[in-house]
């Protein structure tokens, strides 16, 4: 049993667990607006459109980091350029975009047998050869989403639940939604080194999920899921040292694990 | 090369009339999730060595009941419920493959498939779960599309929603089941939507969407294909088939899309 308060004595589980922490508690945050406006499936094609970026960034070598935002930029423009005017739903341009970017991944990719190791960390993640670079990023990017959730905060809330009205006070409702599809866009590319591209939507959503179940103020639902967000990062990182399992993965069941008991607690507390 | 064809002609059939529906009822998310809840199924049979398609139908449909039961919880929102379900059988599946040493190659088959790798008995596999999808849609038809259109009128007319829902649900993961070892989740997900949804740009009727959405998926496969041996075979690279199938559905639909809003840009009143 011991064992259990020597998990986070290596350094390099503690910087695994410094960056899952902060991970988890930026996606909790800006995940309940992603609840709020239905973007969980807009979220997961830009968590798949990172993996041709993260391909172009190893054949030009760059960075991986800035090859998965010169991604994603262009699917956000892609998905609302092919859903303009309503020639087809959102969700539609949004799955063959998906398809799309993967497939050009994987064409890029040409010339070699399978994914090499780097892709499937991209695709998975590698929790715990995160850099100290990584980490600064993540620190700065999460500071920034913060501030900005704070400053538009009355903005976001308002469009999301009352588009006509905030058009009626002399709100941009689309600078709006430009502004927190880049936000995403920036934390889906935050997440990738520790959850890996494939998973990372699951940070953006689960722990919100799970707040928004104990709360309906969007201000405390934030606060909370962060909180879950940080809490179930550094648990499943703990357990995942322990079993033996993937990292990233194990995280993303502990969140789900956390979001059923909430789920099973809350039928529980209020029948009905 | 043959058998690979023949193989794609059966996924497209599948996919044409089982995408006309996704597409009708906007469940492209649930069709992604699909694809991605059979992986721990798939990564579970090759450890113990049970039937593949058997274990990722069994998981697809687990998933498919969570979702259903998920999306139906107060306070839960459907997308959301969509998410948590995909990411926690996906997760679960790494879980089981990343404490094999074929990690991934494992992965690569599971998102590309093994298209020349098709021997009779897949086949035969394959055009078993195509029939049953064809039969299914056929049979359940007009309650679908009633659905579709006004659920209320579905409701008054007595057709039980739920019921159609899920069996919706259940012939979306036999559909990607059928393709998922031959061609992948990628080239599953692409088949299922793309075809479909360019068919609707050009407005097709739903019994044509079906029809014209298998013939772009077969055109589109044979295109695929071609490209991907004539490449790889005259001019020494490694593509991929289903990936080049895969960007062949999206350029298909694209290029329907620019064209089909330049004709109303500059077609004048009709």
């Amino acid at each position: 049993m011991s064992s259990i308060w020597h998990t986070f004595d290596a350094p390099l589980m503690q910087r695994a667990a410094f960056e899952i922490a902060i991970v988890g508690a930026l996606g909790g945050t800006l995940g309940v607006h992603v609840s709020h406006r239905r973007l969980a499936f807009a979220a997961t094609a830009m968590t798949h459109a990172t993996f041709p970026g993260v391909v172009l960034a190893a054949i030009l070598g760059w960075s991986a980091l800035s090859g998965a935002a010169f991604a994603g930029a262009i699917v956000v423009v892609a998905i609302a350029a092919l859903a303009h005017r309503g020639a087809v739903d959102s969700t539609t341009s949004t799955a063959v975009v998906l398809a799309g970017s993967f497939a050009i991944g994987s064409l890029m990719l040409t010339g070699r047998a399978g994914f090499n190791k780097d892709i499937t960390a991209a695709l998975t993640g590698s929790l715990l050869s995160v850099s100290g670079r990584d980490i600064w990023i993540t620190v700065i990017v999460a500071a920034g989403v913060v501030v900005a959730l704070v400053a538009l905060h009355k903005e976001l809330v308002l469009t999301a639940f009352d588009g006509t009205g905030a058009a009626a006070l002399g709100y941009n409702s689309t600078a709006i939604s430009v502004a927190i599809m880049l936000m995403v866009e920036v934390t889906v590319v935050v997440l990738m080194p520790s959850v890996g591209a494939l998973l990372s939507v699951s940070m953006l959503v689960t722990p919100a999920a799970t707040a928004l179940l104990w709360a309906s103020k969007t201000s405390t639902s934030m606060v909370i899921g962060a909180g879950l967000g940080t809490l179930a990062g550094v648990v499943g990182l703990a357990i995942s040292a322990h079993a033996n399992t993937a990292p990233g993965a194990t995280v993303i069941v502990t969140q789900s694990a956390f979001f059923c008991a909430s789920l099973c607690l809350r039928r529980l507390l209020s029948p009905r | 090369m043959q058998r690979a064809l023949i193989e794609l002609i059966l996924i497209c059939i599948a996919a044409g009339v089982i995408g006309t529906h996704v597409v009708l009822r906007r469940m492209a998310f649930v069709t992604e999730a699909v694809t991605h809840t059979v992986f721990p199924g798939i990564a579970g049979a090759t450890a113990t060595s049970t039937s593949p398609a058997a274990a990722g139908l069994g998981t697809g449909l687990l998933s498919a009941i969570c979702i259903s039961l998920l999306g139906r919880a107060r306070k839960v929102r459907h997308d959301d419920a969509v998410s948590i379900v995909l990411t926690t059988f996906f997760a679960i599946g790494i879980i089981i493959v990343s404490r094999r040493h074929s990690f991934a190659s494992d992965l690569t088959h599971l998102f590309f498939g093994r298209l020349l790798a098709v021997n009779s008995a897949l086949m035969l596999q394959t055009a078993i779960m195509v029939a049953v999808l064809v039969v299914g849609t056929a049979a359940l038809q007009r309650p679908l599309v009633l659905r579709a259109f006004d659920e209320t009128a579905a409701q008054a007319m007595g057709y039980r929603v739920n019921v159609l829902d899920a069996a919706l649900n259940v012939m979306i993961v036999i559909a990607v089941v059928s393709a998922l070892r031959a061609v992948g989740t990628l080239v599953a997900l692409s088949m299922i939507i793309a075809p479909p949804a360019t068919a609707r740009l050009c407005k097709a009727s739903i019994r044509f969407m079906m029809m014209v959405g298998t013939l772009i998926g077969v055109s589109a496969a044979w295109i695929g294909l071609g490209l991907s041996y004539e490449l790889s075979v005259h001019h020494g690279t490694n593509v991929g088939s289903s990936a080049m199938i895969a960007a062949t559905t999206t350029s298909l639909f694209v290029v329907t899309r620019i064209v089909t809003s330049l004709g109303r840009t500059f077609g004048g009143s009709r």
